[in-house]
């Protein structure tokens, strides 16, 4: 009898599990959402072309009223530019593009981009990947030189994900410049002083600049005035250096301006100069891809 | 039971043999019958669609050619049809699944697909497994 009763109960238990595989699994109608990792890959993989206008650049440069005889026509065909690469490649150049510096202010520094030239890039960019991933998916793309930096710039692409549900991978894209090397992480001062150099060199590469400098407007001009816009936010003066387009001077004296404020928030941060070395990310650009449920017309 | 209290505690912890003979057949019975239904509703599109994934990409590029590498990628059993979709075309492998979506699983994924041209341009892969 007992043996019945056994089997009885365990015949319950097996029917209440069938019963749960098969209305839990009954529940989908809704699509899939794409996962992270997937859309990530697409985007490192996959190359676009952009074109875009310089003319919100010659706009600032007119507006601000500087040197007068560099001055720029709007809105003319010599104006257009176009862009290739990969997805990942081009959101970490709208990154670092439309980077700020916030010395002195408690927002983040890319609120208030240093300059305008590339903001027809940015959102050609901004256009070029939401076409592609749809409503389902926000990728944002961050370059920061260390956390909290007073430099730095972001750009994001695709609606506010939902507070759950939400798929998470991340991509990491060079910015150019060296990461820093082992035997500057041995005292804060080499340290903040590295990174200081490697964040002016992507905010102004100092060998392409020299070579714009020495061409023609506009873009020597828009380089004149983003060189102006560095120099303002940091305290520094580059104005001589860059009378004869020096500018490895120049950049040397930015990172000056720069190096001790970089130096002091990196020693009041961290404990240990190596420990700080391992937060400092100024060489790459972080992309983060978040995917959830909903709509994924992608294409 | 019928039998009497001295029987009873002499065969204590025993049962009729009829009673469990019946007991372990339905329990059997009650174990196949879940891993049947278990095996019915598991999904297969999702997995499948990672092997698909890794036998035809190269460097994370998918090309349309490639696609023939997904022969035997299917699940046993199970019939498989693959398409890659861009914005300039359309590519499948496989047979074609029955009408409706009774029955099909599907999974896709985003990808990067070669062109002919030389280019990498954004793309769908989509599975569809059916027995």
């Amino acid at each position: 009898m007992n043996a019945a009763i056994d089997a009885v109960v365990a015949l319950l238990l097996i029917s209440a599990a069938v019963g749960v595989v098969v209305t839990g699994s009954d529940t989908p109608a809704e699509p899939e959402p794409d996962r992270a990792d997937a859309v990530a890959d697409a985007l490192a993989a996959t190359t676009a072309t952009v074109n875009y206008s310089l003319a919100p650049g010659i706009r600032e440069l007119n507006r601000s009223g500087g040197d007068t005889d560099r001055r720029g026509q709007e809105a003319t065909p010599e104006l257009r530019r176009t862009a290739h690469g990969s997805l990942a490649g081009l959101l970490a150049r709208a990154a670092t593009a439309s980077s700020g510096v916030a010395l002195d202010a408690d927002e983040p520094p890319e609120q208030e981009p240093l300059t305008r030239t590339r903001a027809g890039f940015r959102s050609a960019v901004r256009d070029a990947v939401r076409a592609r991933t749809g409503a389902g998916a926000r990728i944002d793309a961050v370059w920061r030189p260390y956390p909290d930096a007073p430099v730095g710039g972001r750009v994001g692409v695709g609606p506010e994900p939902p507070s759950d549900g939400v798929h998470a991978a991340t991509l990491t894209i060079p910015t150019g410049v060296e990461p820093v090397p082992a035997h500057a992480t041995a005292t804060f001062g080499s340290l903040g002083r590295a990174v200081a150099s490697r964040t002016v060199e992507v905010l102004v590469p100092h060998g392409s600049a020299r070579i714009t400098l020495r061409g023609d407007d506009p873009e020597a001009a828009l380089v004149a005035h983003r060189y102006a816009r560095v120099a303002a936010a940091t305290n520094a003066s580059v104005a001589e250096p860059l009378a004869t387009e020096d500018t490895a001077a120049a950049n040397a004296r930015l990172t000056e301006a720069l190096a001790a404020r970089t130096t002091a928030e990196l020693r009041s941060e961290y404990d240990h100069p190596s420990d700080a070395a391992e937060a400092v990310s100024v060489s790459s650009v972080r992309i983060v891809v978040r995917t959830w449920g909903g709509p994924t017309e992608g294409r | 039971m019928s039998s009497s209290s001295t029987r009873e505690a002499t065969h204590r912890g025993q049962t009729t043999p009829i009673v469990a003979l019946v007991a372990l057949f339905a329990v059997c019975a009650g174990v196949s019958l879940y891993a049947t239904t278990l095996l019915g509703v598991t999904p297969t599109a999702e997995p499948t669609l990672e092997r698909v994934y890794d036998a035809v990409n190269e460097g994370g590029v998918v090309s349309p050619p490639g696609l023939s590498r997904t022969e035997r990628v299917a699940p046993d059993g199970y019939r498989l049809a693959v398409t890659i979709t861009t914005e300039n075309g359309r590519w499948t492998t496989g047979p074609r699944p029955p009408a409706g979506s009774e029955g099909v699983d599907t999974a896709t994924r985003p990808v990067a697909v070669s062109t002919a041209e030389g280019g990498v341009t954004w793309g769908r892969l989509r599975v569809r497994v059916w027995r």
